[in-house]
């Protein structure tokens, strides 16, 4: 039984399934490359000035429409607990951190409108994050820890 | 471009945290 604050917030960081928020990323990469390939200089805005040294806005469309293609895949095809979308997991969060960072480190004060970005984020970061948690733990629950 | 390899480097810290420290948890056996 849950009973303290610790053990509730355990529950619903742990406990919860990840396919609805690697849904919620599939969909805001989905929308992220559709605006980028709006037509326009989304990039001539200071917002963007450290995406934009490193591509431009189409290879930031693409890069994004991939990834949610796949992360679609993944989530419509079962597929969240093979070796692949581990990696997978791991690729869209070095995608997720570089655009929040290159936003925050772009513009100040920070922009208000990127919390849910920072968000998705830190989200992507656990799905990535924390199956390996719960392996070390299930590594030790089953004795193949290093006796001492 | 100092900037975006500064980004870079948080960027991959941000990541790789993590699993460092998981890695030093298992190796010294601490929980």
């Amino acid at each position: 039984m849950t009973c303290n604050l610790s053990d509730r917030v355990a529950a619903a960081i742990f406990d919860s399934d990840l396919i609805a928020t690697r849904l919620l990323l599939a969909f805001a990469e989905f929308l992220w490359a559709v605006m980028l390939i709006w037509p326009g200089d989304t990039f001539g805005r200071p917002t963007y000035a450290l995406m934009a040294e490193l591509a431009t806005e189409e290879v930031w469309a693409c890069a994004f429409g991939v990834t949610s293609y796949l992360q679609f895949h993944i989530v419509l095809s079962n597929k969240q607990h093979t070796l692949w979308a581990h990696y997978f997991a791991l690729w869209n969060s070095l995608l997720w951190a570089y655009v929040v960072g290159s936003m925050l480190l772009s513009v100040y004060p920070p922009p208000a409108a990127i919390a849910g970005e920072i968000s998705l984020m830190v989200a992507a970061a656990w799905v990535w994050v924390r199956p390996m948690i719960l392996l070390h733990y299930a590594r030790l629950a089953h004795g193949h820890a290093r006796q001492h | 471009m100092t900037y975006t390899f500064a980004l870079l480097a948080l960027v991959v810290t941000w990541n790789a945290a993590p699993m460092l420290m998981l890695c030093m948890v298992r190796w010294k056996g601490v929980v």
